[in-house]
């Protein structure tokens, strides 16, 4: 059995850190000014272009651990089918 | 919502294991003081660093808007990654030995998810009482006085929470002006939202998660086990002594009543802030707090027997084995970290706060000029990292006979600015043994003999011969 909290927590906790993360590394690559600006977003302050950056990243990783946990679900079943008498292949 | 449980079975409600509420005893002892040294030394780190100066500014702080990160007399850019790598390669390993070497120290004394807990339990505990009041108040009906109680606390947790999310910006903004803007409030909007986002998270998870942090978020507490081994110092009951255990009179002879030194009191349970009882073994939820062997100390002080029955030992002291301290694990762990954290502490030392990029014109790989030489456009980025303006010298190499189309003179560059040099090069034809040669641009500080660094580029023309 898992928490509710749990269950919440290993969709938002693991995104937030690789956001965090992601975050780091790519704004030592990149300004996020200079992407925002690229991006057509004006009037934007640094702070606030960081903070978009990793609000982008964390719901991007929130939408890939949710898909995660939504293809955890066991679609398929074979149907169980016992051998019988009647082969038609014998005739 | 209809999802699936780990074990595969689907179902519309009530799968989730309801959650117990912990209500911890508070302890008091040798390491219940060892933990509020801890706490005060960790957190007033935390709430007095940022409000430190250093040269007219802020000892540590990271710059975001500028993007610099000032630590003491160091300005790291975002070119220096390489040292925050390394950084957190050193952190990783030492926490790899210390957890080898003493087992869960980090999370029982120094992480900050205990480290807040406890303040928000000391909040908890100065409002609504101990433990057995707090139960009581949470079963009880809404009175008066519940509500007071309930309130008071939350309005404290929130302030605190508060107070820490104005810090964490503060790391990031200037402290002083800052708390300058707070009155009248002249906060910008993703200061106030940071600010309310790290107090949010903060109350939520020392007054709410707790534990549950511990025990489903934090990925040491999974892979911990990895680095034990049976010299590890752990928290562990002394079962050959403790059992049978067993309720009794102080003074029963134990010879008699074959009982150990157990008296079943189950304090060691209660205090335990992760709600395991330790007398199960070693179980991976100890976050090795050492509250129970505080509290159990205290019984056998109570019932005249030796100290110890729950104790700091080793798997292998337990089983009467030769403890061993220095081992090949150790070794390893240990020269590692030796080895990284010299390595780190040289590279900083010989950092050249210098920084020349080089890029290419796209429009165009080369031009002929009229006088018959080959000429490839670039720009320059010089960055002085130095505290102090410099100027700067620039020389190229790399083909005979390669110079510059104008001569730039002298480049000063203030500290922490980044100047664009636009440069044409060009060389004779003759000269070029292949299409795309490698060249060399020199940049020379000619105020200080060290600052100098050297960025390679490329020169395109004709294939000749
Ligand atoms: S505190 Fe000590 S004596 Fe009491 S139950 Fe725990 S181990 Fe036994
Ligand atoms: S078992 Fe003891 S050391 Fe471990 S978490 Fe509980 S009280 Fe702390």
């Amino acid at each position: 059995m898992i928490s509710k909290v749990q269950h919440v927590a290993s969709v938002l906790w693991p995104s937030f850190v690789l956001a965090g993360i992601g975050t780091v590394v790519l704004s030592t690559i990149f300004d996020p000014l200079a992407v925002s600006h690229c991006l057509g977003v004006e009037g934007i302050s640094r702070t606030g272009s960081y903070s978009l950056g990793f609000f982008s990243l964390w719901s991007m990783n929130i939408a890939s651990s949710v898909l995660t946990l939504y293809f955890r679900q066991p679609v398929h079943t074979p149907a169980e089918c016992p051998v019988r008498d009647f082969d038609p292949d014998r005739g | 919502m209809s999802v699936v449980s780990p074990d595969g079975k689907q179902s519309k409600d009530s799968f989730y294991v309801k959650r117990a509420k912990i209500y911890a005893r508070a302890t008091s002892g040798r390491f219940a003081r060892l933990r509020v040294l801890a706490v005060l030394a960790l957190l007033g780190l935390y709430y007095i660093l940022p409000w430190i100066p250093w040269d007219n500014r802020q000892a540590i702080l990271f710059d975001l808007p500028a993007r610099k990160f000032y630590v003491f007399g160091w300005v790291f850019w975002p070119q220096d990654f390489f040292f925050l790598a390394l950084l957190l390669i050193i952190a990783a390993l030492s926490l790899f030995f210390f957890t080898a070497l003493a087992g869960r120290l980090w999370c029982g004394y120094a992480c900050p998810q205990t480290v807040w807990t406890e303040t928000f339990m000391w909040i908890e505990n100065w409002v609504e009482g101990e433990r057995n009041a707090r139960i009581k108040l949470d079963r009880g009906p809404w009175t008066g006085t519940k509500i007071r109680k309930k309130v008071t606390k939350h309005a404290l947790w929130f302030i605190f929470a508060l107070w820490t999310g104005f810090t964490f910006v503060g790391f990031f903004t200037p402290i002083t002006d800052l708390a300058a803007r707070l009155y009248p409030f002249d906060l910008g909007p993703w200061e106030t939202f940071w600010i309310f986002f790290y107090a949010f998270a903060t109350w939520g998870n020392a007054g709410f998660m707790r534990e549950q942090v511990c025990l489903y978020m934090c990925p040491y507490a999974r892979f911990q086990s990895a680095m034990f081994d049976k010299d590890t110092l752990i928290i562990s009951y002394d079962t050959e002594r403790g059992e049978p255990r067993g309720a009794r009179k102080r003074g029963t002879d134990l010879k008699t009543s074959g009982l150990g030194d157990c008296v079943d009191c189950t304090l060691c349970v209660q205090v335990c802030p992760t709600g395991i009882d330790i007398r199960n073994g070693l179980q991976y939820q100890c976050i090795g707090c050492a509250a129970c062997i505080d509290v159990c100390d205290e019984v056998m002080d109570k019932m005249n027997y030796p100290q110890g029955l729950i104790r700091y030992t080793t798997e292998h002291a337990l089983l009467h084995k030769q403890p061993h301290v220095v081992r090949p694990r150790m070794m390893v762990y240990g020269a590692l970290l030796l080895a990284l954290t010299i390595g780190l502490l040289y590279a900083i030392s010989i950092r050249i706060p210098l920084q020349l990029d080089v890029i290419r014109d796209r429009n165009a790989l080369y031009r002929m000029t009229d006088e018959g030489l080959v000429e490839n456009v670039y720009t320059l980025k010089l960055i002085n990292m130095d505290e102090s303006p410099h100027r700067y010298a620039l020389a190229v190499s790399g083909i005979p006979g390669l110079k510059l189309s104008e001569q730039v003179g002298e480049i000063s560059v203030d500290s922490g600015e980044v100047r664009v040099i636009p440069v044409r090069l060009s060389a004779d034809p003759q000269d070029l043994r292949t299409a795309s040669s490698e060249i060399h641009f020199d940049i020379q500080a000619s105020d200080a003999p060290t600052l100098k660094t050297t960025t390679t580029g490329r020169f395109l023309g004709p294939a000749s011969r």
